[in-house]
């Protein structure tokens, strides 16, 4: 069964015809050549997959296309303006926070998400704002470095 | 967490800076290997076999080959049948005759979507003959177990090693220790699973885009695997999602490589999650026995050593791994008399392999244990013990390895100082306790490279002025990139971000070793620093006729050259390369150069020789709280000191540091692969956890720089030696706690509470 | 293979049309999805139609009626659960329960309604198929007659209860709205699980779990997670321990232990009489539960974990006299 989907990816109207069991993941790799988005687990456990959807933070494996359907998805292609880095961009490479870099846009994501809820997180807050997303070369000091930078906390 | 300071003189090397693609990556902008998106490219998926042992009687493919969208369905036929592998002849692309673990490869599909291959991989039907199959490398060498690969007693391996007299010396000792230890199975976890991108061109040539940690010597592997002449395989080594040892050779790029022959188009193969836990190459799982005899000063006498270690179903680099683990500590200590065994044994299990540590992560556990409980024997402190045996600067060691700099000395002195160590050790609070392990590591390992070992760089200096470095390692996201740019940088005297690194490709790449044995700074940046001192050399020529100056009076700071003494007379570095092509035709400036160690192979049977130009050292200690009612242990804090020569960049470098200790963390307390009859019970990362923010204490990194006369700059490595004390540490700091020894990973809740109970009785 | 259409309806009579026009057990409910897809993806589960709960306005409701109580749509989600300010400040264990969930991505999706009632689990069960078919005799998974849990059963299965919210809401007395073509029934919460891994709720096939019904709070509550690391993990087991109010009326329910949530009604009537030590009623808690060796733990330790974390729980209530509101 295929329906027509209609929704804004970051600054873009969108419209597709999709499979009714199609994944976000999928339409915003495969069929938008959206890459930054990643996929870790396709169980909603790693987090690499993570978008903005409707304003809040979500696994896009875990998260049928259809329901987007009206609605905003934002994803890490979005968050930077042309060649300038969205603040919380800045702050993670600044403060050392990439490494291999798959879990950078999810991470980046949740970050944002986060701080839309709390702009001024403490430490416990941070790290229970970042725990959906698994990273495996940072250790998450510098990340969480990163969200202090930019919230001006810690 | 207070900004970091620079941490010398010069103007780029030690300063502590973001990688330079991190914007890349932060924009989710690089393009990994399984991003990668060719025209008309196919996606793989192979079929894998539910068995552990198991005889193949009949493949039908009919049915899977007649979906629609399906384009190549291949077994073990359609591949040229001929043993190959990166060190043992016993791995064929797909199985022959016989499936050895759950999760072999025994078909492989391609297809126009993901979708359809999955579907295509239902449609094969195989019917398989089980056979008896054993789990334990100890059942493994018993007459009744069955032969996996018709090797007898299924030992993959043996290493000897004696030195002196242990006998003799277990005499004189006045005490003798001994203790048994098990170290688990854990899976690397890298972020993007295994993945690569086949393709092929009209004359037949192979092009890999791979993850792999080892781009030069894969090709090579491969060409054999392949029956193909290395000239038709080139690799190209886009980013990647991570490695920690596991991306080296693996039969899914070789199957993918068929499926584009078979097509003569594209193909796209990753593993789903759970089959790269099921057919990764996690950690080689080991018993280690050690016997140790020392003097009541201290003085370490001699050491007995049993390994024995899994290889799986076949053998990737287990057994040298297990020779790793077998003698690789006899270089952190001053040790006398040796008698050390090693077996590395088949098993139908899933093949283990390369993850950071290398074997050495698994001895040092054992070794740091039962040093903490010597000291204890002997009443000593466990740092005073360590710092007494403690190989130094000049020192060589017991197998010739000559310590061009050990800064392990001051890493624990600095460690224990940070840690208010002797405060703490001192003072007896209840169920908290605080611990001390060393390590030793190698910066390359000329027993592992064979043929050669060195590294070698290319540096171009375009029109502009626009540096391009080659070089043949590998950037799993450790920030070798930046760390190669940085030294090209300091080398030709010019701002950082005029140096782009490329993507290693072996059309063009020198041939590099790769990034293992914790060797990539110092190889690699080696190489690329003679490449960029000989394009220094050329610009200088230039410069000096430009100027009509020696080249001998010339400087470059900031990309500006001057006359040393006379800086008015001065050229922009961009004129002079701009210059230079005028001149010569068009061409750029191109430096190759090269370094090669004085390092030798080991003899065979006496094992001695020194192996590697410089050895890093460290000092972790890990402070807990153990709740002696659930048995959790809660993390405190962390100090990690290392000896790293010199650090290129202190950012990376720390990093480095956080991400081993994670690591080591998750292996010593949290990771689990859960089996049961050669069956990973827990496939993913729902029930294998591994540590997130809120399991990590707070950690303080120390950087030793003794500045190592071999190393660039007089860097060494940090990517091995950050992870391998970390278990020991915290078996230490819960045994000063409460007073339980657990010598077996992971240390669960359970079997502290268990220990804790067999001590009340 | 026909893949499912995905049906978005507005209000609760469109989604009983929708499952009145199709035959029984082709018609799932849809929350969050977050556990629904990935077994749908693990075979475990097939659909022909994926029936969208999120998009019914009144379904995600949240209401408090002074003295009466709270009703929750069950298509909140676990972040407006754990966010509400009612509930934080009325009901802390229940928004302490849904804030324990998972991750915040997780949360923003997946609904009171989907974690209630969450498919039991179970590690030979949850996996995919090629893994599963080494497992052939599994009750749950393939219709067999062994458990590999607990091998020496003759039947039922063992699958364990895992939603986190499931131990809170038993414990504050809730009731859960079941809406057909036939009618409402209104069931206490306990009477929703059946004690079996497969025949797991008192839910029908043509039924939707609309509303989660809470009475008025008497006595805050306490709610334990308790995983050996904080990520991602299942619980171990949780703990949700009300007490007593006027020797009545205490609670201690212990979640994810198995096929259903545990009531330590012993060790409740102790709580109630507070005639023995803290000590003696987590004790009686602990050893009166029916639980399962496996990987997470064996017996003896859950025993004595469980038994630690309630004596901590018990002596804060000792210390503080009964909270009420």
């Amino acid at each position: 069964m295929s329906t027509i989907l209609k929704f804004w990816v970051n600054d873009d109207p969108i419209e597709l015809l999709v499979r009714d069991d199609e994944t976000l993941l999928d339409v915003l790799r495969n069929r938008m050549l959206l890459t930054g988005t990643k996929r870790g687990c396709g169980e909603g456990q790693c987090g690499h997959c993570t978008v903005i959807l409707n304003g809040k933070s979500v696994n896009s494996c875990l998260t049928l296309a259809l329901e987007a359907q009206g609605g905003h998805v934002l994803t890490i292609e979005g968050l930077s303006e042309g060649e300038r880095l969205h603040p919380i961009q800045q702050a993670y490479v600044e403060a050392g926070a990439v490494q291999c870099g798959y879990c950078a846009p999810g991470m980046i994501l949740s970050i944002y998400s986060l701080l839309q809820e709390n702009p001024c997180p403490n430490e416990e807050e941070i790290k229970e704002g970042i725990k959906g997303v698994i990273c495996r070369c940072t250790g998450y000091y510098k990340v969480i470095e990163a969200v202090k930078r930019v919230s001006g906390g810690g | 967490m207070a900004k970091m300071e620079a941490m010398s003189d010069y103007r780029v090397v030690g300063r502590p800076l973001p990688q330079i693609d991190a914007r890349e990556r932060a924009l989710g902008a690089a393009q990994f290997v399984s991003d990668l998106k060719l025209p008309r490219m196919l996606f793989g998926r192979i079929l894998r076999s539910p068995y552990p042992h198991a005889r193949i009687l009949r493949i039908d493919t009919s049915k899977a080959k007649a979906l629609v969208g399906v384009k190549a369905v291949i077994t073990a036929e359609d591949t040229p049948q001929i043993p190959f592998g990166p060190r043992s002849e016993d791995w064929t692309i797909l199985a022959r005759d016989k499936v050895r673990f759950v999760g072999d490869e025994v078909a492989a599909v391609a297809a126009v979507d993901e979708e359809t291959a999955e579907e295509a991989l239902e449609l094969i039907q195989v019917e398989y003959e089980e056979l008896p199959a054993v789990f334990d490398p100890v059942e493994a060498m018993r007459p009744e177990a069955p032969l996996i690969h018709d090797k007898p007693q299924n030992i993959v391996s043996e290493f000897h090693l004696t030195r002196g007299d242990v006998e003799e010396a277990f005499k004189e000792s006045d005490f003798v220790h001994s203790a048994s230890y098990f170290t688990s199975q854990v899976y690397q976890a890298y972020l993007e699973p295994m993945a690569c991108v086949t393709d092929i061109d009209h004359s037949g040539k192979l092009t890999f885009y791979l993850a792999t940690q080892i781009p030069s010597m894969t090709r090579v592997t491969y060409a054999k695997a392949l029956n193909m002449p290395l000239e038709k395989i080139r690799v190209i080594v886009p980013y990647y999602g991570g490695a920690f040892g596991a991306k080296m050779e693996t039969n899914l790029h070789l199957i993918a490589a068929v499926l584009s022959q078979k097509t003569g188009r594209p193909v796209r193969m990753v593993n789903p999650r759970q089959e790269d836990f099921m057919a990764g190459n996690p950690r080689v799982p080991m018993y280690i026995d050690l016997k140790i005899g020392v003097k009541k000063d201290g003085t370490l006498m001699a050491k007995e050593v049993n390994v024995i270690g899994a290889a799986g179903g076949r053998a990737v680099y287990s057994m040298v791994i297990v020779a790793t683990a077998c003698y690789r500590v006899d270089s952190l200590y001053r040790f006398k008399n040796l008698k050390t065994k090693g077996l590395t044994v088949y098993t139908n299990t899933v093949p283990t392999s390369c993850f950071r540590g290398f074997g050495n992560a698994q001895m040092t556990f054992a070794l740091e244990s039962s040093m903490d409980m010597i000291a204890e024997a002997i009443g000593m402190d466990p740092a005073e013990l360590r710092i007494r045996n403690g190989l130094r600067t000049g020192d060589v060691s017991i197998h010739g390895w000559k310590i061009g700099s050990s800064g392990l000395a001051e890493c624990i002195e600095k460690a224990t100082e940070a840690s208010h160590w002797k405060e703490k050790r001192a003072e007896k609070r209840y169920a908290r306790g605080i611990g001390l392990a060393c390590c030793n590591h190698v910066s390359g390992n000329r027993a592992f490279a064979r043929e050669f070992d060195g590294g070698a760089g290319l540096v171009r200096v375009g029109r502009e002025g626009k540096v391009l470095v080659y070089h043949g390692e590998s950037d799993m996201g450790q920030g070798q990139k930046t760390v190669f740019a940085q030294i090209v940088a300091e080398e030709l005297g010019i701002p950082l971000d005029w140096v782009e690194v490329a993507w290693v490709d072996t059309d063009v790449s020198p041939f590099g070793m790769g990034s293992f044995a914790t060797r990539g700074t110092l190889f690699g940046g080696n190489g690329v620093k003679a490449a960029a001192a000989e394009a220094r050399r050329q610009i200088l020529e230039l410069a000096a006729d430009m100027l009509e100056a020696n080249p001998v009076d010339l400087e470059i700071k900031e990309g500006t050259i001057f006359v040393k003494g006379a800086p008015e007379k001065n050229l922009p570095f961009k004129r002079v390369a701009e210059e230079g092509l005028y001149r010569r035709g068009g061409a750029p400036i191109v430096g190759t150069g090269f370094w090669v160690p004085d390092t030798v192979l080991p003899d065979p049977v006496t094992k001695y020789g020194n192996i590697s130009p410089a050895y890093p050292f460290a000092c972790h200690i890990a402070e807990v709280e153990v709740d002696t009612e659930t048995g959790q242990v809660n993390l405190l804090n962390y100090v990690a000191a290392h000896d790293v020569g010199r650090a290129i960049n202190p950012q990376t470098t720390e990093g480095q540091i956080h991400g081993g200790v994670a690591q080591g963390i998750g292996w010593a307390l949290m990771e689990n692969m859960v089996t049961e009859k050669g069956r990973i019970l827990n496939p993913n990362f729902r029930d294998y956890v591994v540590p997130g923010p809120l399991d990590l204490p707070p950690i303080k990194s120390i950087l030793v720089e003794p500045i190592d006369p071999n190393g660039p700059f007089g860097a060494k490595g940090i990517g091995e030696p950050a992870l391998n004390p970390v278990p020991a540490a915290v078996a230490n700091a819960i045994y000063h706690a409460i007073g339980v020894r657990i010598t077996e990973l992971p240390i669960t809740p359970e079997k502290i509470l268990k220990a804790l109970k067999a001590k009340k009785r | 293979m026909e893949a499912f259409s995905f049906r978005a309806v507005r209000t609760v009579s469109e989604a009983l049309e929708v499952i009145r026009e199709h035959p029984p057990n082709e018609v799932a409910l849809m929350g969050g999805g977050t556990d629904l897809l990935i077994r749908e993806r693990q075979k475990l589960v097939s659909f022909r139609v994926l029936l969208f709960l999120r998009s019914i306005p009144e379904l995600s409701k949240i209401r408090l009626e002074m003295e009466r109580g709270l009703t929750i749509g069950a298509a909140a989600t676990l972040d407006e659960v754990a966010n509400h300010f009612e509930i934080r400040r009325r009901y802390p264990m229940l928004s302490q329960a849904a804030r324990s969930v998972a991750s915040p991505q997780i949360r923003h999706k997946a609904t009171i309604g989907g974690n209630l009632c969450l498919a039991s689990r179970c590690w030979f069960y949850n996996r995919s198929p090629f893994w599963r078919a080494e497992y052939p005799r599994c009750r749950k998974a393939s219709g067999g007659d062994q458990c590999y849990i607990v091998p020496k059963s003759r039947k039922g299965c063992f699958a364990l209860q895992s939603g986190d919210t499931v131990g809170p809401l038993v414990a504050l007395q809730a009731k859960v709205k079941l809406v057909s073509e036939r009618g409402e029934r209104l069931l206490d919460i306990e009477n929703f699980f059946l004690g079996d891994g497969i025949e797991y709720l008192d839910l029908k096939p043509d039924e939707i779990l609309t509303e989660v019904i809470l009475p008025w709070p008497l006595t805050a509550g306490v709610f334990v997670k308790f995983r050996p690391q904080n990520n991602l993990d299942f619980a171990t087991f949780t703990l949700s321990v009300i007490p007593p109010r006027n020797g009545s009326g205490s609670r201690i329910v212990v979640g994810s232990v198995a096929n259903r949530p545990l009531r330590a009604r012993k060790a409740e009537t102790l709580l109630d009489q507070r005639e023995v030590g803290v000590d003696v009623i987590a004790q009686q808690a602990a050893e009166e539960l029916p639980l399962i060796s496996f990987v997470r733990g064996s017996v003896e330790f859950k025993r004595r974990a469980i038994k630690a974390k309630l004596e901590e729980v018990l002596k804060d209530f000792v210390s503080s006299p009964s909270r009420e509101n």
